[in-house]
């Protein structure tokens, strides 16, 4: 991480309200697209899916492979999923899964499809610099598969998603794009006032500015979300929240008026996975037994800036392990 | 609004109101500061108070009585 960067104080003083305590790294080479491409083969096997139902796939990233084709492409085929498929890419982080699932749902929803992997995935330690304070101990690496399918038994969803692009600095890798090609200049790392050093090529977030996006915006979310579903807030047994840093998630229960015994925190396990956080927070819910018939609220929020969040009542959902490849 | 103030500070950095005054100097490791702590102080006091604190007031802020210049302005 960034030891050799930081002393141990300072290490210390980050890790502790942040609350990792494990991060992981993709291996030299190792894409997003490969993490999602293992984590939809164990799943698909576990489950016993048929690869011919599979009539779509969407990669939710800010690392694809290519600038272009789709990354969903190429999953495709790496998948052996039908030709007939939809396969698309959409660039969200901390929000993904949830902007992941509704577009999925939406397209069940419509009847275009009745069977749609949903893949997050993001190699973003490539992206972030180890002398930069508020972000060398936060993120690791990962890589989730969701099967969103139609059911005659589904129980009703309700989703809220909402932006707000005037905060599009607060969360960004400045350089690459059209806007500020890659050249010498971005590449070079430069001090801040704070002691942590970062590029132009390098991820940037805004902490100041994400924390109180966060800690305003995600308590009406909730709110908005339980209102549009029609369920007293007390009545949501448990809140699925993307695992910015534990400081936060338990600042955002205490101003939403929400026991944190009902906020899920698996961030000390894992690290800001981005998009994965919340499958990974389900997978870790289905291990601890059967949570059918619970009524659960999910919320993603980040890089955009974008959040979002779903209401429901939790089916009978299979789930397989958390692996590391 | 001094007492307010105090209650809320307190609140963020978990500690007694009592044990506040707006003589104490709250940035201290008696009560585990970090940056997280600081953000939470500042949104809490700009979304009670309806103030607008700017980053560089907030960081000059040594004491809770500094705070009290910087919501009521």
């Amino acid at each position: 991480m960034g030891a050799g960067h930081f002393d141990a104080e300072t290490i210390g003083k980050v890790v502790g309200p942040v609350g990792t305590e494990t991060l992981y790294f993709a291996a030299d080479g190792q894409t997003a697209s490969d993490l999602c491409f293992a984590a939809a083969e164990r799943l698909i096997s576990s489950a016993g899916i048929a690869k011919d139902e599979i009539d779509g796939v969407i990669f939710v990233s800010q690392t694809p492979d290519y600038r272009t084709p789709a990354t969903a492409c190429m999953l495709q085929d790496r998948l052996g999923l039908p030709r007939t498929a939809v396969a698309m890419d959409l660039n969200f982080g901390c929000s993904g899964f949830v902007y992941g699932a509704f577009t999925a749902a939406s397209f069940v929803e419509s009847g275009a499809c009745s069977k749609l992997l949903v893949l997050n995935g993001d190699t973003l330690r490539r992206h972030t610099s180890l002398q930069d304070k508020g972000m060398a101990f936060i993120l690791s690496d990962a890589g989730s598969a969701v099967l969103i399918e139609a059911s005659d038994s589904a129980e009703p969803m309700t989703f809220s998603m909402n932006t707000d692009g005037s905060g599009y600095g607060t969360l960004i890798i400045p350089a690459g794009g059209e806007r500020l090609p890659k050249s010498e200049k971005t590449s070079e790392r430069r001090l801040d006032g704070d002691g942590s050093a970062r590029s132009d090529e390098d991820f940037y977030m805004d902490g100041m500015g994400v924390f109180t996006f966060a800690v305003r915006e995600v308590p009406l979310l909730i709110d908005g979300l339980a209102s549009l579903h029609g369920i007293a807030k007390d009545g949501v047994d448990d809140f699925l929240f993307h695992q910015a840093n534990a400081y936060m998630l338990k600042f955002i229960a205490k101003r939403a008026g929400i026991p944190m015994d009902k906020v899920h925190v698996n961030i000390g396990r894992y690290g800001n996975t981005n998009g994965s956080t919340i499958p990974f927070l389900l997978a870790d819910f289905a291990a601890g037994g059967e949570q059918a018939g619970r009524n659960v609220i999910m919320a993603g929020f980040g890089v955009g800036l974008s959040w979002g969040g779903i209401a429901g009542r939790l089916g009978t959902f299979r789930c397989a392990e958390i692996i590391s490849v | 609004m001094e007492e307010k103030l105090i209650e809320l500070v307190a609140d963020v950095l978990e500690a007694e109101p009592g044990a506040l005054s707006l003589d104490t100097e709250f940035k201290t490791d008696e009560f585990d500061w970090d940056s997280m702590k600081g953000y939470a102080i500042l949104v809490t006091l700009e979304d009670e108070f309806g103030a607008s604190i700017t980053v560089d007031d907030f960081i000059a802020a040594k004491r809770v009585g500094d705070l009290l210049g910087l919501v009521s302005e």
